[in-house]
């Protein structure tokens, strides 16, 4: 079995990872989850969550990984029978008191163990599977021959992250936020101190964030290691990060599927990645260590946000999509779009009608609501966005 | 805090004798290889030392580290280890030592220490807590654990080698250890790197002390003070009971908050 899986921070973007190719998707409640600071999903929102991914054939996992300390305790038997009683298919956790509840009050609740825990070896893995766990996911920093001998060993369902940020820290590892900020970063308050830019002895500003991850060049090598599920991080990504990065994986797992994967269209798609995250993803510990070219741009650090989400196509009828706005375009601009089951296309825009029906020629206002002639077929909810990786293109 | 229960993580192995002689008798030593952040020790330098011996592993292990590590000698006089990765327990259980839980920021609440206090014999309380909630695990807990007490936090262990890819991306000539400050929020810390990462360390010492008149001695199996960053004669200081400058509490009267406005 091979899932590509998708994180979510609200529904909007949970029916978009549904759509664009997420065989399952993990959320984060109100409470126990590491992003404390998202949108997130009070019991009702869950319910709903559970209800789109069941009826669209995906499963939903929910995050319940904080490090509890005393005051969390509250509350956790009753939130896990609820979870229970709502059908979700799996519990993200790396903290052994949600564990213990399950398995002490007989909670129907399959335990996923989480990154958080920073398993890199089967004996630790064997332990948690003794405790009832029955998916691992891995410490971003396992190598193949880590992933190989875990899965020889233990038979378990492995889970790989594959795409999205880094901690520079193992996972949970990490209290930088809570002394500096005071911020607890192993209860979703995590203040990315690690992406600051500190000052040391010499003229150069010492930094210690790594790129992304993108492991695009793996996947195939992943699938032989024994990865049964390939996460993508970013509950608090955009519905546009969400779609593309979906959209260029699943491309990507059909070509290996098909036995059409080329270095160019490995290019391409590392391309695509790079752009919608606004900042350079490479390959990460699967191989080795990564050294400083894992962590140092040559060209200086750059992450502004770019504009390329240009609109959501809400339906196409005779010729015109109904289109959303998220960003500027203008008539005559070549513009591309996906879909869902639709690969990315290239058009020129040659009309632009408002709700009236009347000619414009500029769109500069968000979620203003636009008709624009294409010269295809175009599916809903597919993207529009400004034309910035040709096939050709090199890194 | 007497001075028979206190454990110190030793950093120079030529004050060992100086220690003894201050009545200290149990000792512990990160293992080469096997731990970051520390002088490391292998075990013939362990070898025939006298005391309650105690092994630091806190790296976390490959399956490849712990096959490297069951072909190992381990001298007799090793009493037990501390330990970060969980991996760890099954075979150093099977050959019968002592094994103390550390997995550094986690294990923050009572419930989650009792139920890993299942499996080992005990735990290092997490120095991310408060008093109070210090005091709850220690009341509600069924064996004797040990106390983090005077030390330099590791706050964060990274896999990468921070240091050296710094200096390598800027040709600058290699070092394993370098400070590093935040000017925003006026932090410093020391990053410590060896072969299998790098540890960063707050600057700044925590000395929980002053705390321990309001803490159980009788469910504190150790008292353990880091010898990490200091020479014998701060050592001494911290075991004499004198007030040492420039140190903090940590966060033993400073709750951590982790929602947007919970702060006050």
């Amino acid at each position: 079995m091979i899932e590509l899986l998708s994180p979510a921070g609200d529904i909007e973007r949970l029916k978009i990872a549904c759509m664009y190719g997420a065989d399952a998707i993990y959320i984060g409640g109100k409470d126990y989850g590491l992003r404390a600071n998202a949108t997130n999903f009070d019991i009702d929102g869950i319910k709903e969550a559970v209800r789109i991914c069941h009826e669209n054939g995906k499963k939903l996992y929910v995050t319940v990984n904080i490090v509890f300390h005393n005051e969390n305790l509250d509350g956790l038997k009753k939130y896990l029978e609820d979870l229970a009683k709502i059908g979700i298919d799996a519990v993200i956790v790396s903290d052994m008191v949600v564990i213990d509840t399950i398995n002490k009050y007989n909670i129907n609740l399959e335990v996923h163990l989480s990154t958080q825990d920073s398993t890199l070896n089967s004996r630790k893995a064997k332990y948690y599977i003794d405790k009832g766990v029955k998916r691992i996911v891995l410490a971003r920093e396992a190598s193949k021959e880590d992933i190989e001998r875990i899965k020889k060993e233990t038979n378990i369902d492995l889970e790989a992250f594959i795409q999205g940020a880094m901690c520079t820290s193992f996972s949970g590892r990490c209290v930088m936020s809570n002394y500096v900020t005071n911020r607890d970063s192993n209860r979703g308050g995590c203040a990315q101190v690690c992406r600051f830019s500190f000052k040391c002895k010499y003229d150069e500003p010492f930094e210690m964030m790594s790129k992304d991850l993108n492991m695009i060049t793996n996947i195939a090598s992943m699938i032989e290691a024994g990865i049964n599920s390939f996460k993508i991080e970013g509950r608090m990504r955009s519905i546009y990060y969400i779609a593309t990065v979906l959209h260029t994986y699943k491309s990507v797992f059909k070509k290996i599927e098909t036995k059409t994967l080329n270095d160019e269209y490995i290019n391409y798609a590392t391309n695509i990645i790079n752009r919608v995250a606004n900042r350079e993803s490479v390959p990460q510990f699967f191989n080795g260590l990564p050294l400083d070219e894992g962590q140092y741009y040559n060209n200086g650090r750059d992450e502004k946000s770019n504009q390329d989400f240009l609109g959501l196509a809400l339906e196409h009828d005779n010729g015109y999509i109904k289109l959303e706005v998220r960003n500027n375009f203008k008539l005559g601009q070549t513009v591309n779009i996906f879909g869902p089951n639709t690969e990315d296309k290239t058009f020129k825009i040659e009309e632009i009608l408002d709700e009236e029906g009347n000619n414009k020629e500029v769109c500069n206002h968000p979620k203003e609501i636009v008709k624009i002639k294409v010269p295809f077929e175009v599916e809903p909810w597919s993207m529009m966005h400004v034309k910035n990786v040709d096939k050709n293109m090199q890194m | 805090m007497k001075t028979n229960k206190i454990i110190l993580n030793i950093s120079d192995i030529k004050d060992l004798e100086k220690y003894k002689k201050l009545g200290i008798t149990n000792f512990l030593f990160p293992l080469k290889d096997y731990s970051v952040g520390y002088s490391d020790f292998t075990f013939d330098e362990i070898n025939n030392i006298n005391g309650n011996i105690y092994v630091l592993i806190n790296r976390l292990l490959t399956d490849e580290d712990i096959d490297n590590f069951e072909k190992m000698h381990i001298p007799n006089n090793i009493r037990g280890f501390i330990i970060e990765d969980i991996g760890m327990l099954s075979y150093l259980k099977e050959k019968g030592y002592e094994v103390i839980l550390f997995e550094n920021h986690l294990n923050n609440n009572y419930e989650t220490v009792n139920i890993m206090l299942r499996d080992v014999d005990s735990l290092v309380i997490s120095s991310d807590i408060t008093l109070e909630e210090i005091n709850k695990i220690i009341k509600e807990t069924s064996k004797p654990l040990i106390l983090n007490t005077f030390f330099k936090p590791m706050i964060m262990y990274s896999r990468r080698r921070l240091v050296s890819n710094y200096d390598r991306f800027y040709g600058k000539e290699f070092e394993d250890s370098l400070e590093i400050k935040d000017e925003t929020f006026n932090k410093v810390f020391d990053l410590v790197e060896n072969k299998w990462g790098t540890s960063v360390f707050n600057k700044e010492f925590v000395d929980y002390r002053k705390a321990l008149p309001d803490i159980d001695d009788s469910k504190i199996k150790y008292y353990l003070v880091d010898t990490n960053f200091m020479d014998y004669n701060q050592v001494k200081d911290v075991i004499d009971g004198k007030e040492i400058e420039g140190t903090s509490e940590g966060f033993l009267y400073t709750k951590t908050y982790y929602k947007v406005g919970e702060k006050k």
